[in-house]
């Protein structure tokens, strides 16, 4: 057996009374991976989830923890050892912030002193100061910072496995984004084996290493995000990815991977040279102009530049943080502010607005092509 | 600009008018003694005029006030508070005063020569009451204070003998170690009632809660009895208590007859069943489910997570049936006389049986005070117990 395999279902179901709800589900999670479940709504993807931490107990099959059955556990101590978020988070109102968190590590019974440390360290891993939030009631946070809270109360006894029943759900479409982002960030530090179900294909493509697609309690395609949207295994994930998947497999890439070698130029320099010799330096259509520390200043589109034109007229200058690209943007919004801009080349900058690199139109086009 | 006129607070309305009305009432009813009709004396008579007038011109103030007032504002309610606490006051004094003055001049006449309060009194104290209950609304923190300092300068004026004039006083001092044991009989009976009702009640509500099997049955029995009228509950139970004690004397020697306390000790509990047991049920029934799931997800045992997250959120409502419990049973065990359980009742027949509205007062009054002031204490006790984040709207 593969001794990576954090989680696996083997042949899983579960019925509530006549209704089959899970109908043999079986797929593996490796350790430190980011698996998503989703589908539509009754498709078994919450009771899959619930099954794990014994919220629900399975009528057959085998679940398995790194390797051994969920059934060798009492359920609560199988829970204190895996981080629960759900949707409506579940705060208890009656306790501080700092006494939400520390609910895990109390059962746990560790010490006082190490329960404190664990708390100011887990707040200020999701981004909320200790000194004002560790005493704060639930009812003075907001839905983001009480989202937060949730993640960290989740992984206050710093559990190997997350389970979260759409975590983001109950917040707004902005703060989601927000969220999905940080929680990316906290998960790369961490680590964490996570399962993570959503009814969000654009919340699946943007966070999973894996996604696994069901319908009616059954797994219909398992597979990296990319995958699963270059060649749908059948005509319900084409319909369940929708028309667009094109377009939203492109949030899988970052520009980093795709951005190619840019040609430039300083701008003292052109301004000493002639024509001849800012042409003979481009690679494309344009140059990109930067000042003597490297810093974008704009572009020279050699289109519409004649050898008599003078050199002054030819240049566009640019604001390079609302023109460049960064190289840990996604080919989806590099592609959005090409067309926003109408052009089909991006500089790459730094967080300095030091050029990078270009990112191009064809790039982009090519990895578009679906294999259908 | 204008700015668009407020309607005038209606409870500051209707205590304005009781106050007003109340000088066209006798204030107290002066007898040669406890049984023969008395001759009416107005608020303003036998000296009285002193005080009255003040309580006029609160009145008139206030009506000023109503309709003067655009807008109401935090000054307009401590303007309540003051003229509620003065008329209450000013009415006191007034009986105190006027009671001497006219037991003084009688004196020649009898001595046992008695002011009984009236209409215009009780009015004056409502009408005060009122005042400060709509000023409660709108000055939570200076209420507190304000309720205690009157309630400590009512509390001095009586033990300092200032009624010892007024007819509830001339009895209370004839029968003084009589109220005592009744008073004392009182707090036992309401006291056994409730710990009973406590200990009862709470498993029960939780039962209800915990199985869908016991909710309704349960319910029915408690609101059925609820339906029985007291006399007629404390009735049903002389005669299969009696019996009990027939066949096993063994009870008896405990204490349990047909009458006395053990009926009304029984009778009273059943009635304090319902608002503790059905709280309990409720408070716990309203915790919502997605904290009961996270608690359970994280790894609560189900005993970690009733006693730890289920009845701290909880408490608030439960405690809240338990004072409505208390409060209604320190009246029910009134009728509990009835059936020889004494208690303060006592006085309230006997004085309906001789027609002594005097001694019908002397059970009544305190009866009345009690159950204001444990409603009070256990209303501040409950703000203070429950946990603070729970945001959690009483009364």
């Amino acid at each position: 057996m593969n001794k990576n395999r954090m989680i696996v279902l083997e042949n899983v179901t579960k019925s509530y009374g006549e209704k089959a709800a899970l109908q043999g589900i079986s797929f593996d999670v490796e350790n430190g991976e980011l698996c998503v479940l989703i589908g539509p709504s009754g498709c078994g993807k919450s009771t899959t989830l619930k099954l794990i931490n014994r919220m629900l107990e399975p009528d057959g099959g085998e679940i398995l923890i790194e390797g051994r059955s969920v059934r060798d556990f009492k359920p609560e101590l199988l829970r204190r050892k895996i981080g629960y978020v759900i949707q409506s988070i579940g705060l208890f109102p009656h306790m501080k912030v700092s006494q939400n968190i520390a609910v895990v590590p109390s059962l746990l019974k560790w010490e006082r002193k190490r329960i404190g440390e664990r708390v100011d360290y887990l707040l200020e891993l999701v981004g909320l100061d200790p000194a004002i939030y560790r005493d704060k009631y639930p009812n003075e946070l907001s839905g983001g910072e009480a989202q937060r809270i949730g993640v960290a109360r989740a992984l206050a006894s710093d559990p190997p496995l997350l389970l979260m029943d759409e975590p983001f759900g109950a917040v707004d479409p902005l703060n989601r984004e927000i969220l999905q982002v940080e929680f990316l960030k906290i998960q790369r530090k961490l680590k964490k084996t996570v399962i993570l179900v959503t009814h969000d294909l654009d919340e699946a493509i943007k966070l999973a290493d894996k996604i696994v697609i069901m319908d009616m309690g059954r797994i219909v395609q398992i597979g990296q995000p990319e995958n699963i949207l270059s060649k749908p295994a059948n005509s319900f994930v084409r319909n369940f990815v929708g028309t667009d998947r094109a377009i939203k497999r492109l949030s899988r890439f970052q520009v980093a991977d795709y951005m190619n070698r840019a040609s430039s130029t300083t701008i003292r320099r052109l301004k000493e040279s002639n024509y001849k010799e800012a042409a003979s330096r481009r690679e494309s259509r344009f140059l990109w102009i930067t000042d003597e520390m490297g810093i974008l200043t704009g572009w020279i589109d050699f289109k519409n530049f004649k050898e008599s034109d003078r050199l002054e007229e030819g240049i566009t200058h640019v604001d390079p943080s609302n023109f460049a690209v960064r190289a840990e943007f996604t080919l989806k919004e590099s592609l959005s502010r090409m067309l926003s801009q109408g052009v089909r080349s991006l500089p790459v900058t730094d967080e300095k607005n030091r050029l990078i690199g270009e990112i191009n139109l064809s790039t982009i086009e090519k990895l578009t092509e679906l294999e259908e | 600009m204008r700015e668009k006129r407020e309607a005038p607070d209606r409870v500051a309305i209707l205590a304005t008018s009781t106050g007003l009305l109340s000088f066209l009432f006798p204030f107290i009813n002066f007898k040669k003694n406890r049984l023969v009709s008395g001759i009416p004396v107005y608020p303003w008579n036998a000296g009285g005029i002193y005080f009255a007038i003040p309580i006029l011109l609160v009145l008139i103030a206030s009506l000023i006030v109503l309709f003067v007032t655009r807008r109401k504002s935090f000054k307009t309610y401590l303007f309540f508070e003051i003229s509620g606490s003065l008329v209450v006051i000013l009415g006191l004094i007034n009986l105190g005063l006027i009671s001497d003055n006219l037991t003084l001049a009688a004196k020649a006449l009898s001595s046992i020569a008695r002011a009984t309060p009236t209409t215009s009194f009780w009015l004056f104290m409502l009408s005060g009451y009122m005042f400060i209950s709509t000023a409660k609304k709108e000055l939570p923190k200076i209420k507190v204070y304000f309720s205690l300092s009157l309630l400590l300068f009512i509390i001095l004026l009586a033990t300092s003998g200032f009624f010892k004039h007024t007819s509830v006083y001339m009895e209370y001092f004839a029968k003084r170690e009589r109220f005592l044991q009744e008073l004392l009989q009182h707090f036992y009976l309401t006291g056994f009632s409730i710990g009973l009702a406590l200990i009862i009640g709470l498993p029960l509500g939780i039962l209800m809660q915990r199985s869908k099997r016991m909710e309704k049955p349960v319910f029915i029995f408690i609101n059925i009895v609820q339906t029985i009228p007291s006399l007629a509950l404390f009735g049903l139970l002389i005669a299969p208590l009696s019996l009990l004690t027939q066949s096993f004397p063994l009870l008896r020697s405990l204490g349990i007859e047909g009458i006395g306390s053990a009926p009304a000790i029984i009778a009273l509990t059943l009635y304090a069943l319902l608002p503790i047991t059905s709280n309990t049920f409720t408070g716990l029934k309203v915790v919502e489910p997605s904290i009961i799931e996270a608690g359970r997800g994280m790894g609560m045992s189900s005993f970690q997570l009733f006693a730890k997250v289920e009845i701290p959120l909880a408490f608030p409502v439960i405690f809240n049936g338990v004072r409505t419990s208390i409060v209604q049973t320190i009246g029910n065990t009134a009728v509990a006389a009835l059936i020889g359980a004494g208690g303060l009742g006592t006085f309230v027949f006997q004085g309906l049986g001789q027609a002594v509205s005097d001694l019908i007062l002397l059970g009544a009054l305190p009866i009345i005070i009690l159950a204001i002031l444990t409603d009070r204490v256990l209303y501040i006790t409950n703000r203070i117990l429950t946990p603070k984040g729970i945001k959690y709207e009483q009364e």
